[in-house]
C-alpha cells in the first residue's frame, strides 16, 4: 500500500489544498496564445524547408553543383528571419505590486539587458563568494529566509536588486557561490536574453552544444557560460562554477 | 504595468482536473491548435506553476512543449485522444530531463536537490509549497501528478515512461522528506507537528 492510499493522509488533504489555492495562477501577457502558434508554425515550417531543402539540394547537386550555393544561401536566409522569436511573458495573478512583475520571457530583440554578468560573478556577488558574505549584500531577500546551506550541500536563494526579483543564485556550504542564473543580464561578450544563436556561437572560441537548447562556453577563468536558447534565440545565461559538489 | 489578456474561463482546483473540457479540436488544422492554446493555455501555465515552481519557468516550459507539439499537431490528435492530457504528460517529462541535464552539465557533479526557485513567490510562507520546491523533480513530477493531476500509480508510470515500482519508491520519498520538511517547521516555530 502506498503512503497516498492512507484515507487520513492528512499531507494529501494539504498538498490537495495548495494545489487548489488560486495563488498558482498565471496570467499572460496580452497575444501569447499568437506567440505560440506563430511558434509551432515556425517549427513546422522549418522542419519542411530541411526536408524539401535536402531533396532539393540532392536534386542539384546531381544536375548543377552551382546552384547548390543559393540553395543554401536561401535555407540560411529563412534562419535568419526566424531568430528573433518572441517569449511568453507570465504575471502571478495573485496580486499585483510593482515588485512582484514577473517577465519570465524576453521580447524580441537584443540590448534589453544593462547588468553584466561577468566571469567572477554579479555585481557585488562573486563565485565562491560565503552564504553570509553574500546575504551582508543585501541580494538575497530576506537573507534567504536565514537559511545558510549545510556543508556539503547547495542551497538556491532568489536574487534581488532593490524590490524586484531578477534571478536565482546557487551557493554551497562549502563552496559558496557556484551559480548565478540571471533573467536580464548581458555577458561581457554581449550575449543577452534575445542574442540571436549566430552571434552566440561566434562570440565564444570555445563555444558548444551541451544538449539540445543548451549551449555551454568557458570565461576563460576557470567558469563557464551555459546558455538556453529557444527558437535559436538565447532565452537564459547562465555562470556556473566547474568541478564543484554540492 | 503589462496588459493581460483577459480571464479565460478556467478549471479550478487541483486534483482531478485532468480532461479537456474545450471542444476537441478537429485534425490537420493550425487554427485548431490555436483555439486549443485558447482554450488550455491559463490551466497549462497554472500546471506549469505547480510542477516547476516558479512563474518564469512555468512560461519557458509551456511555450517549449506547446511549440514542439504544435508543430506536428495532426500527427499528436491522430495518436492521442487526449491533447491536453498529452501535453501535460510531456511537459512533466521535459520538466525532468531538462533538470537532469543542468544537473549533470551545469556544475559538473552535482546541484542541490532544490531544482527551481521563485522569482516571485506568493507562497512564501507556506511551508509545504517551500518544502516541494525543494524536492528533485521526479519527485516533485510524481506529486503533482498524483495530487494535482489525480492520476493512479499505474497512469503515473504510463505517464512518465517509468516502472511502477519506480513510482512508489519516488512518491514513498517525497512524502517522507515533505513530512520531515514539515515535522521542522513545526518544531521550530513550537508547534505540534502535522
Amino acid at each position: 500500500m502506498s503512503d497516498w492510499d492512507d484515507p487520513d493522509d492528512a499531507l494529501g488533504a494539504q498538498l490537495r489544498r495548495l494545489f487548489e489555492d488560486d495563488r498558482l495562477e498565471l496570467r499572460t501577457r496580452a497575444g501569447a496564445e499568437q506567440v505560440i502558434v506563430a511558434g509551432a508554425r515556425r517549427r513546422r515550417r522549418r522542419r519542411a524547408t530541411l526536408v524539401a531543402g535536402g531533396g532539393v539540394l540532392t536534386a542539384l547537386v546531381l544536375v548543377v553543383g552551382g546552384l547548390l550555393v543559393k540553395g543554401l544561401r536561401d535555407t540560411t536566409a529563412e534562419h535568419t528571419t526566424q531568430a528573433a522569436a518572441p517569449q511568453l511573458s507570465v504575471q502571478s495573478s495573485w496580486s499585483s505590486p510593482p515588485q512582484s512583475t514577473v517577465e519570465s520571457g524576453f521580447p524580441e530583440g537584443q540590448g534589453v539587458a544593462s547588468e553584466v554578468l561577468g566571469p567572477h560573478g554579479y555585481r557585488s556577488l562573486m563565485l565562491g563568494m560565503s552564504y553570509q558574505d553574500a546575504a551582508a549584500t543585501g541580494m538575497l531577500p530576506g537573507d534567504g529566509d536565514g537559511r545558510p546551506p549545510a556543508p556539503q550541500s547547495c542551497v538556491t536563494y532568489p536574487l534581488s536588486a532593490g524590490s524586484a526579483r531578477i534571478g536565482e543564485v546557487t551557493i554551497s556550504g562549502t563552496n559558496g557561490i557556484v551559480r548565478f542564473r540571471v533573467w536580464n543580464a548581458r555577458t561581457p561578450e554581449g550575449v543577452t536574453p534575445g542574442t540571436g544563436l549566430k552571434h552566440l556561437s561566434s562570440a565564444y572560441a570555445d563555444f558548444a552544444p551541451v544538449d539540445y537548447g543548451f549551449y555551454s562556453a568557458s570565461t576563460g577563468t576557470g567558469a563557464r557560460y551555459y546558455f538556453t536558447v529557444t527558437n535559436d534565440t538565447v532565452t537564459e545565461v547562465q555562470l556556473s562554477a566547474t568541478g564543484i559538489a554540492c | 504595468m503589462t496588459a493581460f489578456v483577459p480571464a479565460i474561463v478556467r478549471e479550478r482546483g487541483g486534483a482531478g482536473i485532468t480532461r479537456q473540457e474545450g471542444r476537441p479540436p478537429v485534425p490537420g488544422e493550425i487554427t485548431d491548435f490555436a483555439e486549443f492554446v485558447e482554450v488550455n493555455l491559463p490551466r497549462l501555465l497554472r500546471y506549469g506553476h505547480a510542477l516547476t515552481g516558479n512563474p518564469h519557468d512555468a512560461a519557458d516550459l509551456v511555450q517549449t512543449v506547446l511549440e514542439k507539439i504544435g508543430s506536428r499537431w495532426p500527427q499528436v490528435l491522430r495518436k492521442t485522444g487526449d491533447p491536453l492530457a498529452y501535453v501535460r504528460r510531456s511537459m512533466a517529462n521535459a520538466h525532468i530531463s531538462r533538470w537532469r541535464r543542468h544537473r549533470r552539465e551545469n556544475l559538473v557533479a552535482e546541484l542541490p536537490d532544490s531544482p527551481t526557485l521563485v522569482q516571485i513567490d506568493p507562497f512564501e510562507h507556506e511551508p509545504l509549497w517551500q518544502a516541494l520546491r525543494d524536492l528533485p523533480p521526479r519527485q516533485r513530477a510524481v506529486i503533482v501528478l498524483r495530487y494535482y493531476e489525480g492520476l493512479s500509480e499505474a497512469e503515473i508510470a504510463a505517464s512518465l515512461g517509468v516502472a511502477a515500482g519506480t513510482v512508489k519508491s519516488q512518491a514513498s520519498k517525497a512524502i517522507a522528506t515533505l513530512r520531515g520538511r514539515l515535522r521542522g517547521d513545526e518544531e521550530v516555530e513550537g508547534r505540534k507537528p502535522v
